[in-house]
């Protein structure tokens, strides 16, 4: 085992071990305003060097959030930098991620007009890791501007097809779909390269993992919530597969017309270690799942892309949790009930 | 030293009264609350959980700004004299400590923020120092807006993006993550230009309007600026401490009753609720009860009602432990492995004995044990550690077999041993010291070994039979079948090894090694056989309690309704999975049924008491919703079945049995599978008892240690000598004392729960607020 490779694994590691605990999520949940929490984070070891300089009386939700988002990739820069011979490859999967939701989020704004939304709430931190001119991107008005700034990107060519005849903006749907479908081609492509073997088989299972869940949420809220018919879940689905074939998705939906699609998807194996919860939505439970699932790779798998991906995964995990902390006290939920609502 | 008796209690009341009532039971703390008590037993459909806002969190929020206003730290109190409970009350005595010093708290607080907004500007204008324009210049442009302030790098960088908009912002410093500056606009675009900056986390810092020239005279106007604020803010500070020395032990118990309060506030959605009225139930050890209710007598208008434990099945009792102060710490052992059901054995008492026996043995030395003692005492004295209370007990249990060994800190001068004192010096070939009767210890240590193993063996059957699993009881290697064969062939190998008696005769070994191996490998065709034998039993019992309680109804019922009745009853009984269920409705409730004679169920109806009718129906699973809807509309309360009608359960549990003998594996499979757990139960018998060879194991190695302490300190007395002997000891005692711990429990958990122990009981937790 190479050097970074074990700098990696054991420095993931050691991060997760500061990573917040119940009591800590306790603690933050019974403050009574964002700037309590803030100034709580700003005595936790894995946030302090982020929210030191933040003037915590008069900080607001949106900076907070900010914050923590940087954070989350912060923490990940810093892991991949023992991978310095590798920067371009799967180690900037999470940097890829984003860019590909930036991209998704600037033509949804420039697509209504709300240019300046999407400049104050882009994280400015991603430009530098980004081959995307996010600055000069979102000066453009049409779709075909959008492509133009795009150009010598890998998006050009995935974003070209969709160009619409009439409308200025293909539907924001199909972008989002090309645009997944392209990710986890990007990142199943770069796997078969890089990767050989057992670690090879085991990333693969993570990525597919995530992919599974993808299509998963993509039943519950297209057929469940916007009562789509198959046809149309069918057309925007992943076709990456773990435990959630297409078989498996084709009967689930199937069978969604006649019972709750949510009961039915719950049946999933993946499901089995949830707490059982009375109430539990949907969202939480596929996180719970999610958490159980990284949390014994990160502890177990010897391999720095696994530990990576899985540490990542959990980050997102905590930042959903954090999130949640600063709503809830924004609407004066009470500490029990949003404690509820937390992925522990 | 058992498990302490329960009580199941509800208690009831209006609706106005639960926070009070929640309260009391906190502070019993002993009120073990079962939260779906009331769903369980009348449906969700018809109680409801009590989801309201919290209503202390405004008075939370006024103690926390005058204790911030006060100075006042963080901390929790009993609050023991407190009387207000009512919000207004609290309301009170926020208000006149407001009203006392609200403006002086304000007037702080608007200090402190000044203070550290000049701080703030006085940072600013130290990076402005270079500048030769005079601030009021800039700050009393009349067309032009200014504003100083900071903002973070990543905000900096996209203001490129308004490169179009009629502003300008000049930077002028950047550290850690943000960039100070100034920004100028026209007045016209002031607006437009304060949100942009807004949406960018442009925090203003107010430069003070008397800060006048350049940026050295207002460096210095500013700082005396901060001086004169400072000093305003030690006087009021002064005057505000004379209240907070007053009010210090008052405030603080007030809050935290607050605090406890709004805990226990957050309960209530653990209570059930219809018509207006709260109703929950739980569990109290029954010797509590009388002070239970005594705490809650000052609460008017609700009932408190006991029954026993075993009165309703569906809920499970907690299990508190209760022992003596001697075993009592050692209760820990026990709930780290999982504690007993409620009807189950405690086995504290034993862990305690084995352990303590086991450790001295282990570790007997009598300086270092009372060392251990004494380091329990302080630190369950000081620090109140779990472990301490359990450390004081086996330190003398080592200071106890110390004086046998008669090792003191090793030394093995100080005292005579045993094994040099008549009969066993002559008898172990006068030794020397321990070492010499090393193979006596060994020995010593497997007979140990063998009383605890066949002691657990006796526990076993014990326990199993209370169970009704005669598989374990009879055939298990741990029942008597295993007992026969682990016992009859120690004591043969014993006979013969020692005395020199020849034990394996053909019938010795037909009889005690070959036919309780032959029941272990077929031990489950003959559990099936068994449980069918009872099984069978239990139905013709069944039979007669039915007939029995439909005679005793027939006098209400002519000839006919009972035939019909009986018939009712055999058809129910020739089903396989027929439900039943005990429980009393109203005697007008029981008419009504007639409205259902068309659903798939029979009530017998067994005794008739206060306007209540006590009986039990009967249902195929397949109707259980539909039927239980039927007796639920009919106020029909679910009860634990009296002794004489628990066959009908019975039937229920040997319905199943069957269906699981069906799905049984192949003959091949249970030979293969019998074949292998045979020879893993004889090689367990081995090892387990091997295992404790180690008991005498860790008296020559703790011997040996000690001596080469010796060794290393020498026999002349210095310094040297000393800090050795004080090093090599405490090494010993941290070291190997901490082993021996850990050996103990091993062999506790390991060799002896498993062979008996069945961890299945629910952690008694009382009721109770973290604040």
């Amino acid at each position: 085992m190479s050097a970074g490779r074990t700098a990696v694994v054991a420095k993931a590691r050691c991060k997760y071990g500061k990573m917040l605990t119940l009591s800590d999520y306790r603690q933050l949940a019974g403050k009574s305003d964002v700037s309590y929490v803030v100034a709580a984070l700003k005595t936790l070891p894995g946030y302090k060097k982020y929210f030191a300089e933040v003037n915590d009386s008069s900080v607001r939700r949106n900076l907070a959030e900010q914050l923590l988002y940087k954070w989350m990739f912060g923490n990940y820069i810093e892991l991949c930098n023992f991978k310095f011979r590798q920067k371009n490859g799967f180690f900037r999967y999470l940097l890829k991620r984003e860019e590909i939701a930036q991209i998704i989020k600037a033509i949804m704004y420039i697509s209504a007009g709300e240019y300046e939304n999407f400049i104050l709430y882009f994280p400015m931190f991603l430009q530098k890791h980004s081959e995307v001119k996010f600055m000069e991107l979102v000066k453009a008005r049409t779709f075909r501007e959008v492509l133009d700034f795009l150009k010598g990107t890998p998006y050009y060519k995935v974003l070209k097809p969709l160009t619409p005849e009439g409308a200025l903006f293909p539907e924001i749907r199909i972008v989002e779909t090309v645009m997944g479908q392209h990710f986890h081609e990007w990142l199943t492509t770069t796997i078969k390269k890089e990767f050989q073997g057992k670690e090879r088989e085991e990333i693969e299972k993570c990525v597919l993992h995530s992919a599974d869940i993808y299509n998963m949420k993509l039943c519950y809220r297209l057929k469940g919530i916007f009562k789509m018919t198959n046809e149309q879940v069918m057309d925007n689905y992943l076709p990456y597969h773990y435990r959630f074939s297409e078989k498996d998705m084709k009967r689930l939906l199937e069978k969604s017309d006649s019972e709750p699609i949510e009961t039915l998807i719950r049946k999933h194996p993946y499901f089995k270690s949830c707490p059982d919860t009375e109430g539990m939505d949907f969202e939480t439970a596929v996180s719970y799942s999610k958490l159980n699932f990284f949390r014994k790779k990160l502890m177990l798998s010897q391999y720095d892309s696994v530990v990576l991906f899985s540490f990542a995964e959990l980050m997102e995990i905590e930042l959903s949790n954090l999130t949640t902390i600063i709503e809830g006290i924004r609407y004066s939920i009470p500490s029990a009930e949003i404690e509820k609502m937390l992925i522990i | 030293m058992a498990v302490e008796k329960m009580s199941l209690v509800s208690v009831s009341g209006p609706l106005k009264q639960v926070n009070k009532t929640l309260v009391r039971c906190c502070e019993t703390k002993c009120f073990h609350l079962e939260p779906n008590y009331y769903t369980l037993t009348y449906g969700s459909a018809q109680f409801k959980t009590l989801k309201d806002k919290d209503i202390y969190r405004n008075l939370i929020k006024r103690a926390e700004d005058i204790a911030q206003g006060l100075g006042i730290e963080d901390k929790t109190v009993a609050y023991d004299g407190i009387t207000m409970e009512a919000k207004h009350e609290f309301d009170e005595y926020f208000r006149s400590i407001e009203e006392e010093v609200g403006d002086l708290i304000s007037y702080k607080g608007f200090l402190d923020e000044s203070i550290d907004q000049y701080h703030q500007a006085l940072r600013h204008i130290e990076n402005l120092s270079n500048l030769d324009t005079d601030f009021k210049d800039i700050i009393n442009c009349k067309y032009v807006k200014v504003r100083f302030g900071r903002m973070p790098s990543d905000s900096y960088t996209k203001l490129s993006f308004y490169s179009d908009k009629d502003f300008v912002f000049v930077p002028l410093d950047e550290n850690e993550g943000y960039v100070w500056g100034v920004y100028f606009a026209p007045v016209s675009t002031k607006s437009e230009t304060d949100d942009i900056f807004n949406g960018l986390y442009f925090e203003r810092i107010r430069i003070p309007d008397y800060v006048t020239g350049d940026g050295e005279t207002a460096l210095a106007d500013l700082s005396h600026q901060i001086a004169e604020l400072e000093e305003q803010r030690e006087e009021v500070l002064k005057q505000l401490s004379e209240v907070k020395e007053r009010e210090y032990d008052c405030f603080l118990k007030v809050r935290s009753k607050l605090r406890f309060l709004d805990s226990s506030y957050e309960m209530r959605n653990q209570v059930s609720v219809i018509n207006n009225r709260f109703h929950m139930a739980g569990f109290i050890p029954t010797r509590k009860l009388g002070a239970f209710k005594e705490a809650l007598s000052s609460v008017t208008d609700i009932e408190i009602e006991d029954k026993p434990y075993f009165i309703d099945d569906r809920m499970k009792p907690p299990t508190k432990l209760r022992n003596n102060w001697l075993f009592r710490p050692f209760e820990m052992f026990v709930k780290m492995y999982g504690l007993p059901a409620y009807n189950g054995i405690d086995p504290t008492p034993y862990v305690a004995i084995t352990f303590m026996l086991l450790y001295g043995i282990m570790f007997g030395d009598l300086g270092q044990g009372l060392v251990i003692s004494l380091l329990g005492f302080i630190l369950d004295r000081w620090k109140k550690v779990k472990l301490a209370p359990i450390m004081m007990r086996i330190g003398i249990s080592s200071a106890i077999f110390g004086v046998l060994y008669g090792s003191v800190f090793g030394n093995e001068e100080l005292i005579t041993p045993f094994f040099h004192s008549e009969p066993f010096y002559t008898l172990m070939g006068q030794p020397h010291n321990i070492f010499q009767v090393s193979t006596y210890l060994l020995i010593a240590a497997l007979v140990i070994g063998v009383i605890l193993l066949i002691s657990c063996m006796i526990l076993n059957i014990t326990l199993s039979v209370k169970r009704q699993d005669y598989e374990s009881a009879l055939f298990g290697a741990n029942g008597v079948a295993g007992m026969v064969f682990y016992v009859s062939v120690l004591v043969a190998a014993a006979l013969q090894l020692v005395l020199g008696i020849q034990m394996f005769t053909p019938l010795y070994i037909i009889f005690l090694i070959v036919l309780p191996l032959c029941i272990m490998f077929f031990k489950e065709p003959l559990a099936h056989v068994v449980a069918n034998a009872v099984r069978g039993n239990v139905l013709q019992t069944q039979k007669l309690a039915v007939a029995n309680a439909a005679i005793r109804t027939s006098d209400r019922l002519d000839e006919n309704d009972a035939r019909k009745l009986r018939k009712q009853l055999d058809y129910i009984q020739s089903m396989k999975n027929v439900r039943a269920v005990y429980g009393r409705m109203p005697s007008e409730a029981q008419m009504k049924l007639g409205y259902h004679k068309n659903s798939d169920y029979a009530f017998v109806p067994v005794s008739e008491k206060d306007g209540m009718v006590y009986g039990v129906y009967f249902t195929p699973k397949s109707e259980k919703a539909k039927v239980d809807e039927i007796f639920l509309g009919l106020s029909f309360e679910r009860m634990k079945m009296p002794s004489e009608l628990t066959k009908y359960k019975r039937y229920k549990a040997s319905g199943k049995q069957e269906k699981t003998v069906k799905e049984k594996k192949s003959v091949g499979n249970m030979i293969v599978e019998g074949f292998i757990e045979m020879f893993e139960t004889c090689l367990s018998y081995l090892t387990n008892t091997m295992s404790f060879l180690r008991v005498g194991g860790f008296i020559l190695s703790h011997a040996g240690m000690m001596l080469v302490v010796n060794v290393l300190a020498g026999t002349e007395l210095s310094a040297g000598m000393i800090i050795v002997q004080i090093i090599g000891n405490l090494f010993v005692i941290g070291m190997e004392g901490f082993i021996v711990g850990i050996q103990v429990l091993r062999l506790e958990f390991y060799e002896l729960f498993g062979r008996f122990y069945v961890s299945d009981g629910k952690e008694f937790t009382p009721l109770q607020v973290n604040v």
